[in-house]
C-alpha cells in the first residue's frame, strides 16, 4: 500500500510561474509608466530639448513666445524634501531606536499603532492644519507678510515622513542579531553605547533604505506642499524662500491645459522628470549601501 | 586554601512562575577552574548569566539569596561594574560586527581608554594571552566575521579580558567548534588559569576532566555533589553523580 504520493509537477510549475508573472507585472507596471510618460511628452523634448527644459529659469508656456523651463520648481522639490528628510530622519531614528531597544512592551504596543494611524491621515489634512496653524504661526511671530515657505511645507513633510522611517528603521534595529546585545551588555557597556556603536551601525542598510523610501514620499507628495510652498515661480534662494514643488505645479496646471498643446506636454514631461529622481535616488543610494570588498560587513 | 572569589549563598532564581535554580550553595576560588556540568536545561546558563548579572536583563527574572564578590554582595554593588569584573564568553562563538582590533578595544573605550599607545598594548597583549596574535596581526583592521569559528571564541575571550575582569564564565565554549579548534580554546583557558578564577560550563564530560580542578554537578535547577574533579569522576557520593559521569543519562 502506497501513502505518500508525489504531487503532481504541474501544480509546482503552475505556482512557480504565478509568482514569476505577477513578479514581472509590478516591474512592467513601472515600466508603463514612464513609457506613458514619456509618449505624453513626447514632442515637447524635440522641440525645446532636456537641458534647456531642465535648467530652464522661466515657465511661460502659453505666451506667443513660449517658454518652458522648471528648474525652479526642480530646485524647489529637492529643498523640500531634503529639508523633509534632514528634520525627520535623527527624530525618526532616534524613535526607532527607542522602540526597538528602551521602550517597555506597554509602551510600544500604544506608540506603534499610533504611529501607524499617522500614515494614514490623508495628506490634505495635514497640509489643512498646516496651512492653518503654522502658516499663521510664522506670519504672527516673524511679522511677515506670509507665513507659506519651502520651511514650511518641509516641516509638515516632516511629520508625514516620520512614520515611515520609524516604522521601517525599527524593523532593520530588530532584525540585528540578539547575540550582539548579549555580548556586549554582558562586557558591562551601557545600553545606549551599544546601541551607538553596534546596533545602528549594523543596522544601517535598513535604516538608509527607510530614508529613501521617505525622499520619494516627500518629493511627490503633492496637497500639503501645495498649501504650504507658496507656489511663487521664481528660483528660490533659501530653505525659507517660497517656492512651487513639481508636483504641486502639476496639480495646479493640469486642469486647465488643454490636452495636446505644449503646456500639457509639459506638465507630463515635468512629471517624468519627477519619477526619474526619485528613481535616481533609489538607485544612487542603493548601490552606496551594497557591501565592498574590504567593509565591515553587519551581518 | 586559595581566596574565594565568587561565593554563591542559598541563591534561587526564577523566570515568571518557572523556578530554575533553587537554594545553591558553591564558591569559586581564585586561580582556579571550576566546571559544571550536568543535563540540559539544567540551570547551568542561568547560574552563569546570574553570576554575571546579565539575566536580570530578561524580563521576568528574579532571584532570591546572594552572590558575594570578593566578600561583597554583587547585588549592592553597580550592575555595570560587576559584569565588567565577572566577564562571560557564550556558547556561539560571536563576533561584534567590527574590526578585530575594534572588537577587543569595545569594552575598554566605553571606559574611557582613549591614547591610541594604550590601545595598541592593550590589543596586542590581550589577543598574546588567547594565541590569537600571530594569526591576526596583519590584519588588525579587517572584519572580525572573517574569523573562522575557534577564533572568534578566542577572539570572545580577548574581549572579555580587555575589562581585566577576575572572573571568567564560559558557557559551553568549544560546543560549536572542531576538535582542533577546541583543543586551542582549551590550551587558552588553561594558560588564563594563572591569573584568573574561571568558570566553565560543559556538556562535554572529558572536557571537564581534561580542564578543571573542581567540578560541581547540577540536576534540576539543584547542586548535587561538589569536588575535586578526579573525586567527582572516579568517587562520586551520590548516585544520581555516578549514574550521570558513567554515561548512564545525559
Amino acid at each position: 500500500m502506497q501513502v505518500l504520493k508525489f504531487k503532481s509537477d504541474k501544480v509546482d510549475t503552475f505556482l512557480g510561474s504565478l509568482f514569476l508573472v505577477t513578479a514581472w507585472a509590478s516591474v512592467l507596471l513601472l515600466a508603463a509608466l514612464l513609457l506613458f510618460l514619456l509618449l505624453e511628452s513626447w514632442p515637447l523634448w524635440s522641440r525645446v530639448g532636456v537641458l534647456s527644459f531642465i535648467s530652464g529659469q522661466v515657465w511661460l508656456p502659453l505666451s506667443a513666445v513660449p517658454q518652458i523651463g522648471i528648474a525652479p520648481m526642480l530646485v524647489s522639490t529637492l529643498w523640500v524634501a531634503a529639508g523633509a528628510l534632514v528634520l525627520a530622519a535623527p527624530l525618526g531614528l532616534a524613535c526607532a531606536a527607542f522602540l526597538a531597544e528602551f521602550a517597555p512592551a506597554p509602551l510600544t504596543a500604544v506608540m506603534r499603532p499610533v504611529l501607524n494611524l499617522l500614515t494614514g491621515i490623508p495628506s490634505v489634512v495635514y497640509g489643512f492644519l498646516g496651512a492653518a496653524v503654522l502658516v499663521r504661526f510664522f506670519e504672527v511671530s516673524f511679522d511677515l507678510p506670509s507665513g507659506e515657505s519651502l520651511f514650511a511645507a518641509s516641516l509638515v513633510l516632516a511629520i508625514m515622513v516620520l512614520p515611515f522611517i520609524v516604522a521601517n528603521s525599527e524593523i532593520a534595529l530588530r532584525s540585528v542579531l540578539n547575540d550582539y546585545r548579549h555580548t556586549s551588555l554582558a562586557l558591562g557597556v551601557s545600553r545606549p553605547y551599544y546601541v551607538m556603536r553596534i546596533l545602528i551601525p549594523a543596522a544601517r542598510k535598513g535604516i538608509i533604505a527607510s530614508m529613501v523610501l521617505a525622499f520619494g514620499r516627500a518629493a511627490g507628495e503633492t496637497m500639503a506642499v501645495l498649501m504650504m510652498a507658496g507656489n511663487t515661480m521664481f528660483m528660490p534662494g533659501s530653505w525659507f524662500n517660497q517656492g512651487e514643488p513639481l508636483p504641486a505645479l502639476i496639480a495646479l496646471e493640469l486642469g486647465s491645459a488643454s490636452p495636446g498643446s505644449l503646456h500639457y506636454q509639459a506638465l507630463f514631461a515635468a512629471g517624468l522628470v519627477l519619477l526619474v529622481l526619485v528613481i535616481l535616488v533609489n538607485i544612487l543610494l542603493s548601490s552606496f549601501l551594497l557591501p565592498k570588498g574590504n567593509e565591515v560587513k553587519p551581518f | 586554601m586559595k581566596d574565594v572569589v565568587i561565593e554563591l549563598k542559598n541563591f534561587n532564581s526564577r523566570y515568571g512562575k518557572q523556578e530554575v535554580l533553587q537554594n545553591i550553595s558553591l564558591t569559586f576560588p581564585h586561580q582556579t577552574i571550576t566546571a559544571i556540568i550536568g543535563p540540559s536545561g539544567c540551570g547551568k546558563t542561568t547560574l552563569l548569566r546570574s553570576i554575571n548579572r546579565s539575566a536580570e536583563l530578561e524580563s521576568g527574572y528574579s532571584c532570591t539569596g546572594d552572590i558575594l564578590l570578593s566578600g561583597a554582595s554583587m547585588f549592592n554593588m553597580n550592575a555595570y561594574s560587576v559584569r565588567r569584573q565577572v566577564g562571560m564568553v557564550f556558547q556561539t562563538p560571536v563576533a561584534l560586527p567590527l574590526s578585530i582590533r575594534q572588537n577587543v578595544l569595545f569594552a575598554p573605550r566605553y571606559y574611557g581608554l582613549r591614547q591610541r599607545a594604550l590601545q595598541d598594548d592593550l590589543v596586542e597583549n590581550c589577543l598574546r594571552k588567547v594565541a590569537l596574535w600571530e594569526e591576526v596581526k596583519d590584519r588588525l583592521h579587517k572584519p572580525a566575521s572573517q574569523l573562522s569559528g575557534g577564533q572568534k571564541q578566542r577572539l570572545a575571550i580577548a574581549r572579555v579580558l580587555a575589562v581585566k575582569p577576575r572572573v571568567l564564565l564560559l558557557d559551553e565554549p568549544c560546543s560549536s567548534l572542531d576538535p582542533a579548534s577546541t583543543e586551542r580554546v582549551e590550551e587558552t583557558i588553561r594558560g588564563l588559569a594563572a591569573e584568573l578564577c574561571i568558570v566553565i560550563v560543559t556538556h562535554n564530560l572529558a572536557q571537564a576532566r581534561r580542564l578543571a580542578n573542581e567540578t560541581a554537578f547540577m540536576l534540576n535547577g539543584q547542586l548535587i555533589e561538589t569536588g575535586p574533579t578526579e573525586n567527582i569522576f572516579s568517587s562520586p557520593k551520590h548516585e544520581k553523580t555516578r549514574d550521570f559521569v558513567t554515561g548512564l543519562f545525559g
